[in-house]
């Protein structure tokens, strides 16, 4: 790679935020601090900022063409470690960040997660402490007059479809299946423990993603005292001993220098760590590993990452029929183990898949919402512009596997019961009467809900990274706000947690003030 | 992602490998293939067509054997491209061929599959069931054509 060359600047310019990172968090967080006037923010983004936003992006129904064809996404090869077999879990690089390449679902964290927060030391996110943020993110169109919802908020979320809809038959079938296994109908997944058949709460307007850049930045960018930089990577944070006074960025080939009273970190669960690691905060023997001077040795920099494992099975098609979704508007929850203290699975029926001369098929798939071992997250080099890698350690707890293939056998059973069976036939993959548990672990993909990289929790514990009001502990004027606080993964899709977490970032900065 | 099996098959080696050699009787054995063309004695180009939901596309590739040990071994090459995400696929193939029992093959295969690209993110969902599929419908014509 060519060395970067550090621009000449005299005088750097100064703000009284800089938030590093446009993503789900990212773009909430600036467009709340600016709203101050006499707040200056400087919001940097690395991937880039396309204005008018491209169809491919704001195009609801061409989701999978985006995650398919577009250069908006960052692809982190990752092993599996029972056979060093590779999948990919993916990011967004644009301004929105995940909230501008994903599926569009918008899951609250369930009170179970909320409950563990405050368990682990953080009782400043108890379910009565976040609910009022959830409601001012949301203007849910469904339940606009629930205690539970918000009305006026910049999200627009709705259910697109709901029981009473028309709906095709391997979808009618699939759900009538499933509540003959005793599963309930829930038509609001955002209650605070879901279970049954949920119906998907999205963020899609008129047909259009209402990502973070759409819902919260794009009111705020004419503001004076917000400044955008897109393309504008991050190398690393400027520091005087452990206060953070900067951030050194490269944009067109060079290395230019921001100053800022309050510097807060929303790159990611990828990019945060990386970009603390390679500003001297992280792990020592890490650190050393590559040369980088250890500033502030953090242990839990870039550990307890924690995803959701998915594994997919494949039925035979027995009949032939279209439908016009990838990601239908529903989903089960189920507990793998009925007395678990919440849904751990998500159950998603897969669109029909035909390749000519063989069978046709039908794959359904296994979201496990919970890892009990811990990955970690690790530099390649010291090279901010090489992604780092991931040792993701799913499936590798014996009650984690145990869990997986209990659903797995859920799944076979719901498909051939009355009347799914009527469109699901054989069972191609795994195979019957093979090892489910070691399919699962050597096939299993991401739900891309990566998270955890930069938990959250008390001094007391070492390996917390930033307090509950998202402070960097021993740093001064230094905050993080994206998924990788999490101290564990939601039993949700992760995104709407992360546009909280950004809320909140805001709430914690200004009142730091 | 790796393949490996046997299949087991009522003809003699060396009638299995004269089979195998001949593009064409061997193409008849892949399925769904929309167009074959053979560019030389050892190289042919194919066509196949998937849907996935709302979406379909075509892969094109070519194989070639590239190394063979008549009538024990043969590695083929495969390079393709898929038409919606532009990745490519590149298999490599090491076959084997036993006669344990007289006028009984035994049909070894390793398969290497190399995706580069964005198609790898339908990998699990589709592509490993895809490739168990097209291997069984694959030997269910072998030996149909060799023992029929």
């Amino acid at each position: 790679m060519t060395a970067l060359r550090e621009r000449s600047e005299p005088m750097a310019e100064r703000y009284d935020v800089i938030i590093v990172g446009g993503g789900s968090a990212g773009c909430v967080a600036a467009a709340r601090l600016s709203e101050e006037p006499k707040r200056k923010v400087l919001l940097l983004e690395a991937g880039p900022d396309p204005q008018p936003i491209p169809e491919i992006v704001a195009d609801a129904s061409r989701q999978i063409r985006l995650l398919l064809e577009s250069p908006y996404v960052n692809m982190y090869p990752t092993e599996r470690n029972i056979d060093h077999s590779v999948f990919y879990p993916l990011a967004g690089r644009i301004m929105g960040g995940g909230s501008s390449v994903n599926v569009m679902s918008v899951l609250r964290p369930a009170k179970f997660d909320l409950d563990t927060w405050v368990q682990r030391g953080n009782p400043a996110w108890s379910y009565e402490n976040v609910l009022p943020v959830l409601k001012r993110i949301e203007s849910d169109r469904d339940y606009p007059d629930s205690p539970l919802h918000g009305r006026d908020g910049p999200l627009y979320i709705k259910r697109p479809f709901t029981f009473d809809m028309p709906m095709s038959g391997p979808v009618k079938a699939f759900i009538e299946s499933a509540v003959k296994m005793g599963l309930p109908l829930c038509p609001d997944l955002n209650i605070p423990n879901p279970l049954g058949v949920c119906l998907a709460p999205y963020n899609i307007k008129d047909g259009k993603r209402q990502s973070t850049t759409v819902a919260y930045l794009e009111p705020a960018r004419a503001r004076k005292n917000l400044t955008i930089l897109a393309e504008a990577q991050a190398v690393s944070l400027q520091l005087a001993g452990l206060k953070a006074e900067g951030v050194r960025y490269e944009k067109d080939g060079q290395i230019h220098r921001a100053l800022g009273d309050q510097i807060v970190l929303s790159a990611g669960v990828f990019h945060t760590p990386q970009i603390l690691m390679l500003s001297g905060i992280g792990p020592a023997a890490e650190l050393k590993r590559h040369g980088l001077g250890v500033v502030h040795a953090m242990e839990g920099v870039g550990e307890n990452h924690q995803d959701h494992a998915v594994v997919y099975m494949t039925f035979e098609g027995t009949k032939n029929f279209q439908e016009d979704w990838v990601i239908p508007r529903f989903r089960l929850i189920i507990k793998s183990n009925p007395m678990g203290d919440c849904g751990n699975f998500h159950v998603v029926m897969r669109p029909p898949t035909a390749v000519s001369g063989i069978k046709r098929m039908m794959p359904v798939s296994a979201h496990l919402l919970e890892q009990r071992t811990r990955g970690r997250l690790f530099l390649k080099n010291a090279d901010p512009r090489e992604l780092p890698g991931i040792d993701p350690r799913m499936l590798e707890d014996p009650e984690d596997v145990k869990a997986m293939v209990s659903a797995m056998e859920f799944i076979a059973d719901l498909v051939h019961s009355e009347p799914a069976k009527e469109y699901y036939g054989a069972l191609f993959q795994p195979a019957p009467d093979e090892d489910w548990g070691k399919f699962a672990r050597s096939t299993y993909d991401s739900y891309h809900h990566g998270v955890g990289t930069c938990m959250m929790g008390p001094a007391s514990n070492k390996m917390a990274v930033v307090d509950e009001r998202l402070r960097v502990h021993g740093m001064s004027n230094l905050w993080i706000g994206d998924a990788s606080i999490m101290p564990t993964v939601t039993h949700a899709n992760t995104n709407l947690t992360a546009i909280m977490i950004g809320e909140r970032l805001a709430d914690f900065v200004k009142a730091a003030a | 992602m790796i393949f490996a099996g046997k299949i087991d098959i009522g003809a003699p080696r060396a009638k299995t490998w004269d089979f195998l050699i001949d593009i064409n009787r061997f193409a008849s054995c892949l399925p769904g293939l929309e167009q074959v063309t053979q560019i030389d004695e050892r190289t042919f180009d194919g066509l196949i067509g998937a849907t996935v939901g709302p979406i379909s596309g075509k892969f094109a590739f070519r194989s070639s054997i590239v190394e063979s040990t008549p009538p024990q071994t043969m590695v083929v090459g495969t390079e393709g491209t898929d038409s919606v995400t532009k990745s490519t696929m590149n298999v490599k193939m090491t076959v084997t061929l036993a006669e344990p029992v007289e006028n009984r093959t035994e049909l070894g295969y390793h398969a290497n599959v190399e995706i580069k690209g964005r198609l790898v993110i339908l990998g699990d969902m589709i592509l490993r069931a895809t490739a168990v599929l097209l291997l069984e419908e694959f030997s269910r014509r072998l030996r149909k054509q060799l023992e029929g």
